[in-house]
């Protein structure tokens, strides 16, 4: 019979972390289940919620940015080029707005047992994936419907989608672990996920940024990464990989950074009712 | 070769930061950027004493050998809780280290953590992934965490709605069923009803029989003492006594009587201070034993005579003692006058005591507090009144309840005795 052996000591090494989240890897996806499960359980439209929302905005955004303000949108119609940039927002800051207030709403598991925290918020970024999905079919009806091709270029779309991901946990791990210490943090994260969507190409196009501010504005990892989807899905063109690997930087270095921050924080959290 | 232990405690303390907002904050800084004096230390085993930080445990060393069964016995807040969350990893520990062999099944205090919003069946399902189980391992036991909790029609109600008694009945299940190599159990006796407790009981019966290291939590001393092969005994975060559970259990309820002793000190009669019209004053009171010998404590068992020694300077007919003793709870466990039991003590002399002789007072280990009272025969002039004279009367710490009705226990066979 083998016995696992642990040892608990005041600190946990960082380096052992990804081994323990793989073994516990079941929790991960039974979590993400249950979230999945319990974000539309006991509403009557269900998933068609995840629908809802970002057609809607895209719709009113339209009527005013295309509509009213004619906001110039290049070859493709506006409410393609809207949608095209709000999916994969929706998908983010949705990401974000959930992973952040994880842990606090789960204290009473935190309090009782032992599992990798991390676990908590990530599974609120990829439970998020199924309403990025269920948006993404309407998409494809309006991309049908206002007859755009398909180029082959589409391939880069799983590697966005990982990237946007990675950025989105950097940033849900950081705010989730500290929201148990600093509650105001699970107030300041809608409003900052609103200025965000301002500071980020999603009702406008990158080129209506002054040219000379534009490396300062490229700094923002979402605005190449929206930039990237319309290039690739609308335009079939590669995306700007000057552009975008600042974006992977910036994303993969955030994201080990938080990692080790909030396991650094993990055994805390517990200390905290 | 001598085997490891399955749990090791080496030397550990956990400190908990205080209430502030600032202090939670802490947390976020790295320790470089604290001052020296924000991190508590307790280098060489010096704990420092600060308000604002709790030591929850201090200095604890303990080992719990394979297939052993551990209580750990102590008021609320003596640490018996965070050293089982530091042993289920919930908390990690603020200095020294803990070796646990095996893989654990918790149960701390009501529910082995389950969500609130999901149903009985998925919060099955997700404990054993917690524990690290595969969905099929738990898919092959889940039939019989049902069956031992009797949930059978509420595993697709959320637990939320559950009782109190069937939450713990689901979370017992769960942890016995997902066979833990170590099981740290905390309080569930107290809760549900008969049937499910006798069952835990034998469960852990069973549980011990295979060979599993158990530590138990339990403010019951009655299952202490019989579950538990040794007890450590922790008073304030710190372990008093680790023995056989008649040492450890003798210790704590001589301490416990001791503080409630000291409780009602403030209370405590002043034998010159007299509370009535004071015609007759009660000059002192002692216990004295069988033989004679004055006594501040006696057992369950023993023969004890209380002597209320007065002093008069009129001449007083036939007064009335009325004597009532309470427990520290200040329910009154006795109250009667010499006339309730027949008893007329006729002219008293100038001084003189009354002795009142009680053949056994049988409780379990109580400080029991006498309240004396002198009054006129017709019982309308109170003459003096004392308070709060103490006696601790010992039971049988491994027993449980407030009575110890001594009694004598046989086995008679009817018929020819059945060889094992």
């Amino acid at each position: 019979m083998t016995t696992e052996i642990k040892v608990l000591k005041p600190k946990r090494p960082f380096s052992a972390s990804f081994g323990l989240l793989v073994q516990f890897r079941e929790l991960l996806w039974v979590w993400t289940g249950r979230e999945i499960k319990g974000r539309y359980r006991q509403s009557a439209l269900g998933f068609g919620w995840a629908l809802v929302q970002p057609v809607f905005q895209m719709v009113v955004i339209s009527i005013i940015f295309g509509g009213f303000l004619k906001v110039s949108s290049g070859d493709v119609p506006y409410p393609v080029f809207a949608y095209a940039a709000i999916l994969p927002w929706s998908f983010f800051s949705g990401s974000i707005n959930s992973a952040v207030p994880s842990i606090l709403q789960n204290m009473q598991l935190v309090t009782k047992i032992y599992f990798p925290r991390e676990i908590l918020p990530l599974s609120a970024i990829f439970s998020r994936l199924v309403d990025f999905t269920v948006a993404s079919l309407v998409f494809i009806g309006l991309l049908w419907w206002y007859k755009i091709p398909l180029h082959s270029t589409i391939m880069y779309v799983p590697f966005l989608l990982l990237l946007q991901i990675v950025l989105a946990a950097g940033i849900g791990l950081l705010g989730a672990a500290v929201s148990v210490f600093l509650r105001d943090i699970s107030f300041a994260i809608p409003l900052a996920m609103q200025l965000w969507m301002y500071a980020s190409p999603v009702i406008y196009p990158i080129d209506q940024v002054p040219e000379r501010w534009r490396w300062l504005y490229m700094l923002n990892p979402m605005a190449s990464i929206i930039d990237s989807y319309r290039q690739v899905i609308l335009n079939g063109q590669p995306p700007d990989f000057g552009y975008l690997s600042i974006a992977i930087v910036i994303a993969v270095i955030l994201f080990v950074a938080a990692y080790w921050y909030f396991k650094r924080l993990e055994m805390a959290m517990s200390d905290i009712i | 070769m001598s085997e490891l232990p399955a749990i090791h405690f080496n030397d550990v303390s956990k400190y908990y930061l205080l209430g502030s907002r600032r202090a939670h904050m802490r947390y976020l800084l790295p320790e470089f950027l604290q001052s020296k004096q924000a991190v508590p230390s307790d280098e060489k085993g010096r704990i420092t004493n600060d308000h604002n930080i709790l030591w929850a445990l201090k200095n604890m060393s303990l080992e719990v050998k394979r297939g052993e069964v551990m209580g750990l016995i102590g008021s609320n807040g003596a640490g018996k809780t965070t050293a089982l969350s530091l042993l289920a990893g919930i908390i990690s520990p603020s200095y020294g280290e803990i070796t646990v062999r095996g893989r654990i099944g918790a149960l701390i205090k009501l529910g082995a953590g389950f969500h609130p919003d999901l149903t009985g069946r998925e919060n099955v399902y997700l404990n054993g992934a917690i524990l690290g189980l595969r969905k099929s391992e738990i898919a092959n036991m889940y039939d019989d965490i049902v069956q031992f909790s009797e949930l059978e029609d509420f595993m697709d109600t959320p637990v939320k709605r559950y009782s109190s008694g069937m939450y713990v009945r689901l979370g017992f299940a769960v942890a016995v069923h997902t066979n833990p190599e170590v099981l740290l159990v905390d309080e569930v006796l107290s809760v549900g009803d008969v049937s499910f407790q006798s069952r835990c009981l034998n469960k852990i019966g069973e549980i011990r029989e295979a060979g599993t290291t158990v530590v138990f939590v339990s403010h019951n001393m009655h299952h202490v003492a019989s579950f538990c092969d040794r007890v450590a005994y922790l008073n304030q975060g710190a372990i008093q006594l680790i023995g056989s559970p008649g040492e450890a259990l003798a210790a704590y309820t001589a301490d416990l009587m001791t503080k409630q002793e000291n409780e009602n000190m403030e209370d405590g009669s002043d034998m010159r201070e007299v509370n009535g019209t004071g015609r007759m004053v009660i000059t002192d009171i002692s216990f004295l034993n069988s033989n004679g010998i004055t006594v501040t404590q006696v057992q369950y068992n023993e023969p004890v005579t209380m002597r209320v020694s007065y002093k008069s300077n009129e001449p007083i007919e036939n007064p009335l003692l009325d004597l009532v003793a309470r427990d520290t709870t200040r329910g009154n466990m006795f109250q009667a006058t010499n006339r309730d039991f027949g008893v007329e003590f006729g002219p008293i002399g100038k001084t003189g005591h009354i002795d009142i002789t009680f053949e056994k007072i049988p409780v379990n280990n109580q400080v029991l507090n006498f309240f004396v009272t002198l009054w006129n025969s017709t019982h309308t002039e109170r003459f003096d009144w004392k308070r709060f004279i103490k006696l601790r009367v010992v039971g049988n710490p491994a027993s449980s309840g407030r009575f110890l009705f001594d009694c004598n226990w046989e086995n008679v066979p009817e018929s020819e005795v059945i060889n094992v």
